[in-house]
């Protein structure tokens, strides 16, 4: 689909994400690397934290373009993601927000991208994405 | 920077349909993420094959090795370490400097390429909030001239200790030139971010126009003083709240006043520029904001099919004659 050694040679890390329209969501991955995902403050096991969601909007989190966990927007979490090499990332997820809480990355884009909210999904310049570059997470609030 | 500029990420999310919005295309609703130019990159498309947009963003990465300051070999650091000789540079970078001075004449200076000495002692993305000497500042101030810089042909000249950065006008060229590249492959549903620039192709799958948050010059990123209309042209905002930093109890942001190289201190919190091209509203958003209400209104009526918005720290809202149609009630 697309040439992975070109790629390379731009020093570019290239990702292919393919989510499928299901409403069973994406599994972390367990023991991949020793990454770690904690759901408040508990490693996450699929399915711990309900799956219905009230207007159908979820929230999706990758890893180098690895599916971690999606979760009903709506419903108050808080999502850690720690990498093996250290790297954090925290996300918050409110009754009417998704935003970066915290990252130990060098620039802080990610935390400086603000809040996904319903109101604005349609109007940010990154729809409903939030994205931290150094620890290749995303973050993305759409239609489950 | 130079960290951040190794590190590109290309994210290629497939989307399914989901059942509102686009329920009513064939094409699926797709996006890539990239890092060029120091700011994140987003081309979201209906197409059918996301391959069209990896080739986009590689199309990006193309223009950075050709118009940034700091890639060693572009065009523009070649320009900048030729100690005042001519460098024979791409035709893109020769029409960006056409443009460039042509703002700069329209503004009386205010947007000026030839700003780097100034805005190379000011760092306003680390977090480290270092107000440069006052000295040096007036010294590298005195090396900004737009005027003195000579492109006959291909070859540009810069006098030695000069340096131009085209960050204030590259961000709008490329979203242009990208735009023009997803047109020319088939593209007739995107909208593109390239930070403050928001460029799109037709409209919405549903025949709507695009719309676009202004930020609210108060409140956290992501809250919206007004929403703008995109109908397949080009939304450029600029504003103080985009990078800057406090120290001693002032705000330095990052629109640098080329005649004196501090932060323009005027009225103004942000302009938001309506325009096709991306490359003129990115650099007459600068020159706009520099400008002040009053004056910048004045150049932006000057230029046809050009419409803006001002937005001052009191919060009151200015708007040219035909900025209306771009802002929905």
């Amino acid at each position: 689909m697309f040439n992975l050694e070109k790629c390379a040679f731009l020093r570019l890390c290239v990702i292919l994400v393919t989510l499928a329209l299901s409403t069973s969501g994406c599994t972390p991955s367990p023991g991949a690397g020793g990454l770690r995902v904690l759901v408040d403050g508990e490693m996450w096991k699929d399915g711990a934290v309900s799956q219905e969601s009230g207007d159908g909007l979820r929230v999706y989190i990758t890893c180098d373009g690895q599916p971690l966990l999606d979760l009903p927007f709506g419903e108050a979490h808080s999502v850690q993601i720690i990498q093996d090499d250290g790297s954090e990332n925290t996300v918050a997820i409110t009754e009417d927000a998704v935003y970066m809480e915290h990252a130990d990355c060098d620039n802080q884009d990610c935390v400086h991208m603000g809040a996904v909210t319903r109101e604005n999904l349609e109007l940010r310049v990154m729809g409903g994405f939030i994205i931290c570059l150094p620890h290749k997470i995303s973050v993305e609030v759409r239609e489950g | 920077m130079m960290k951040m500029r190794a590190l590109a990420l290309l994210l290629t999310l497939v989307c399914a349909l989901s059942l509102t919005g686009c329920a009513s295309a064939q094409q699926k609703k797709q996006t890539a993420i990239g890092f060029y130019l120091d700011t994140v990159i987003t081309l979201t498309a209906y197409v059918d094959d996301a391959a069209v947009l990896n080739d986009a963003l590689e199309e990006c990465g193309r223009y950075e090795r050709l118009l940034s300051r700091t890639v060693e070999g572009s065009d523009v650091w070649r320009i900048n370490h030729a100690q005042g000789q001519p460098v024979e540079v791409s035709g893109e970078t020769v029409e960006l400097l056409e443009t460039a001075r042509q703002v700069s004449a329209l503004s009386g200076g205010m947007f000026d390429v030839t700003i780097a000495p100034v805005s190379t002692m000011w760092d306003f993305t680390s977090g480290a909030a270092v107000v440069p000497d006052a000295d040096a500042i007036a010294a590298a101030a005195k090396l900004v001239d737009y005027t003195k810089v000579k492109t006959d042909g291909s070859l540009v000249t810069v006098p030695e200790g000069m340096m131009i950065d085209l960050g204030g006008i590259a961000k709008g060229y490329i979203a242009d030139a990208v735009k023009g590249y997803l047109v020319g492959r088939g593209v007739k549903s995107a909208v593109l971010s390239f930070g403050g620039n928001i460029v799109t192709i037709g409209m919405k799958p549903d025949g709507s126009p695009w719309k676009v948050g202004i930020q609210d010059i108060d409140k956290p990123t992501g809250e919206y003083m007004l929403v703008a209309l995109n109908f397949g042209g080009s939304t450029v905002t600029s504003g103080i709240y985009e990078r800057g930093f406090e120290a001693d109890g002032v705000y330095y942001h990052h629109i640098l006043d080329p005649s004196t190289g501090w932060p323009v201190q005027n009225e103004l919190a942000s302009v938001t520029i309506f325009s096709d091209s991306s490359m003129w509203g990115d650099a007459l958003a600068t020159a706009a904001f520099s400008l002040g209400t009053e004056a910048g209104a004045k150049l932006i009526e000057g230029i046809d099919g050009v419409e803006a918005v001002f937005i001052a720290r009191d919060r009151s809202v200015s708007v040219t004659s035909g900025a209306d149609q771009y802002l929905a009630q």
